[in-house]
């Protein structure tokens, strides 16, 4: 019995002894960029292992066959993870909040960034940039579209009018912002011209509605699962086109204000009418597959999902979709939403050297340039989108090159407003939608909707830091 | 009496028309899910739903051996990879499990000491609180202790998995065997180690094999542990099956095809020992 008791006192205190180590910060490096001077080498960190998490995506596909060349330019060795989205997004939370330098460089992007950034787990990355002796002179840091380094800037202060502003927190892979994809054919048909405001929307899916072969066909289609993602593409893009903010100035949420719930209305009863049948479960693979089995006549969405529709050997609509700008609001205005992926380097690395070294090869012209080439879209360097060879890929998607660089140079920003609570209220607004789908009145569903989600601020303390 | 006869066959029949039509609602995930690996992604996605197609080997083929790559949707080639990882995780983890568990169920069931049945029932207790509770502080300690992406490491946090599942179900057969049959053996000359090596383990022989299968069964199909506690090299194949999610995409056909591959395992190991199986499922259910 003595000596059960002794071994599970030690037991005890051997657990006690690892908790209370977890207790401790293990580890944020104390490096100080501005401490390296002298002429840019690429192998100032020779020798090291960084450990990269990454997302399941176009740009990690391009990426990975060539670190190789990474390792053999630099000396730095390079482990990584690769996780579909769902999950990737789970696991690096868990990782960047234990603090533990586990991941040095990772994927994310602005709205995520912004729960990052509150928490203090990104590395601000402007004082790397402008240190020559850190950064190869042939990066030029202006050649990414503006629009795609502004929605990595962030100063931690909620409210619109702190977007853009602040810390550099990640370098941008790729862009995508919102265009209206529509077969082309079943216009031409019926002698329509895309719609350019949400009226003519919803009197342009109206009439796609309709029975083709004995088969219905629907006009229009969109993301309607209960998640922030439902509220991020199409639909962000034509509340924030509508003169529609998420948030006032005092960060009161304004989702219920008159003109936010006239444009919900007719958003929802677009849907109704001549939408899917159970819009309230399609995801954005369900969605992409109704549109590119060639069962719906629009779809206001990613532009980069072109790639799909366009693919000859998997989509039944390629070369028989147009493109255009979304419909603009009533005073004309177009304000796409968009998303960067972004490569950041963990605050809590031990080699954060090596890290910013990963992260600007990673983002050099050559390398964004070959991602482009292998599929990463749309590529958020101006010099990669304008290379002949690059540009060769959209030359028979209908107009799609005109219309996202109009939308890069006029229209995209981030539509939500910056604080780190996007996934929480995102949630509980697009419930809201699937309330009004299932015919509660739009006002009082989105009241509701709107009571929580200033609750969820209250709670965060974001009010406090209201300048 | 023919009256009788025929109505006693047409309640067969029925009887069996019912079985059979359970049978076709309960396998048929199963049916679609073999059909959609052999099927190309445009019958997949096909708005009317296809039960007539050309098979292909091609999302075999594509999960085997790699190769298909069209602009987004890459072929995943890691997946014979998950997979040894599950098999080498899983039937270690339920080997350490039976190690560990038989003997402390055999003493649970038959010797008394104190905390006997706090000591049971902390070991039910993990299965109470569910993974995602515990998750953090593991994955900080296993940082730490440098078990993070290690087989070491996940077989030992798979315990958590089997352990009590083997425990509280070996424990439930042993206190079924009469205790005169141990007290008989005991008095022939046998020490309590070979009452438990020749006698008792013999007995709940059907109940052990029946219960490694349920644990191999938990483990095989663990996904948050893997998930979070491993990365590339040690990724089970629940995590690794995911990867055929590409960012605007799913890979369903390769996907169906990683989960025909995946159910395999259990499903032989299930039919290999289904005598036993039976037998260990009813064990004590007619107490006498």
């Amino acid at each position: 019995m003595i000596h059960i008791r002794t071994f599970t006192k030690i037991g005890f205190f051997t657990l006690l002894y690892f908790l209370a180590g977890c207790g401790k910060q293990s580890g944020g490096s104390d490096f100080d960029p501005a401490s390296i001077t002298g002429p840019f080498r690429w192998d100032r960190a020779a020798g090291e292992t960084i450990k990269l998490h990454l997302n399941k995506h176009p740009f990690t596909e391009s990426l990975v066959p060539t670190l190789d060349e990474f390792t053999e330019l630099t000396g730095i060795a390079v482990e990584y993870s690769i996780l579909s989205e769902e999950e990737y997004r789970e696991k690096i939370i868990i990782e960047l909040s234990s603090q533990s330098g586990s991941v040095d460089v990772f994927m994310t992007g602005p709205f995520t960034e912004w729960s990052y950034v509150r928490a203090g787990w990104l590395e601000p990355l402007e004082s790397y940039l402008a240190n020559p002796a850190l950064t190869n002179e042939n990066y030029d840091p202006d050649d990414f579209f503006p629009v795609c380094l502004t929605a990595n800037r962030w100063n931690g202060k909620p409210g619109y009018s702190n977007y853009g502003l602040g810390s550099q927190w990640a370098i941008p892979v790729q862009v995508e912002t919102y265009i209206l994809a529509f077969r082309k054919d079943w216009a031409a048909d019926l002698q329509l011209t895309p719609p350019g405001n949400y009226k003519e929307y919803y009197r342009f899916a109206k009439a796609m509605t309709r029975d083709i072969d004995g088969r219905r066909v629907h006009g229009v289609t969109a993301r309607g699962i209960g998640t922030w993602s439902t509220i991020a593409t199409g639909f962000l893009t034509g509340f924030a086109s509508s003169g529609c903010r998420d948030f006032d100035d005092q960060m009161n949420c304004t989702i219920n204000s008159p003109e936010a719930v006239a444009f919900t209305e007719i958003w929802i009863r677009t849907l109704k009418e001549s939408g899917p049948l159970a819009w309230t479960s399609n995801s954005w693979y369900d969605t992409k597959e109704q549109f590119e089995s060639g069962q719906y006549g629009m779809w206001l969405t990613v532009d980069f999902f072109a790639v799909g529709f366009e693919n000859l050997e998997k989509s039944r609509i390629a070369r028989k979709v147009g493109y255009t700008l979304a419909p603009a609001g009533p005073d004309g205005k177009i304000r796409s939403n968009m998303w960067t992926w972004a490569l950041a380097v963990n605050r809590y690395s031990r080699q954060k050297l090596a890290s910013w070294l990963f992260v600007q090869w990673a983002t050099s012209k050559e390398q964004l340039r070959a991602a482009a080439l292998a599929g990463n879209w749309n590529p958020s360097r101006q010099s990669v989108w304008d290379d002949p060879q690059v540009a060769s890929i959209t030359a028979e998607w209908d107009n799609y090159r005109a219309v996202v660089s109009e939308n890069l140079q006029n229209h995209a920003s981030v539509c939500f407003t910056p604080q780190p609570e996007v996934p929480a209220i995102g949630d509980r607004w697009a419930r809201a939608l699937q309330e009004i789908w299932s015919g509660t009145d739009a006002q009082i569903a989105l009241d509701r909707a709107a009571a929580d989600i200033d609750r969820i601020i209250e709670k965060s303390g974001m009010k406090a830091l209201i300048q | 009496m023919k009256q009788a006869q025929q109505y006693s066959s047409k309640r067969q029949i029925l009887i069996w028309l019912a079985l059979a039509g359970y049978a076709v609602f309960a396998l048929f995930p199963l049916i679609w899910v073999v059909m959609m690996s052999f099927k190309s992604h445009i019958d997949i996605i096909s708005p009317i739903p296809k039960f007539i197609f050309t098979p292909s080997l091609d999302n075999y083929k594509a999960i085997l051996f790699g190769g298909q790559s069209t602009q987004y949707e890459v072929g995943q080639t890691d997946f014979l990879l998950y997979f040894k990882n599950s098999c080498i995780i899983t039937i270690s983890a339920v080997l350490l499990s039976l190690l560990a568990g038989v003997p402390a169920a055999y003493a649970l069931a038959r010797y008394r000491f104190r905390f006997k049945d706090d000591i049971a029932f902390t070991f039910l207790s993990f299965r109470f609180a569910p993974e995602i509770a515990v998750i953090i502080p593991i994955y900080i300690l296993y940082q730490k202790l440098h078990l993070y992406n290690t087989y070491v490491g996940l077989i030992f946090v798979y315990q958590l998995i089997t352990l009590p599942l083997i425990v509280w179900i070996i424990r439930g057969y042993f206190e079924d065997i009469s205790v005169e049959i141990e007290q008989a053996a005991k008095l022939d000359g046998y020490s309590w180690w070979g009452v438990f090596t020749k006698i008792a383990l013999p007995l709940v022989k059907p109940g052990l094999a029946s219960t490694a299968v349920l644990a191999f069964i938990f483990a095989w199909n663990n996904f948050i542990f893997g998930l979070i506690l491993g990365s590339s090299d040690t990724y089970p194949s629940t995590v690794g099956t995911l990867g055929f999610i590409s960012y605007e995409s799913v890979l369903w056909g390769q996907m169906a095809a990683a989960t025909v591959i995946t159910i395999l395992p259990p499903l032989i190991l299930a039919v290999f020992i289904q005598k036993y199986l039976v037998r260990g499922l009813t064990m004590g259910a007619i107490r006498g």
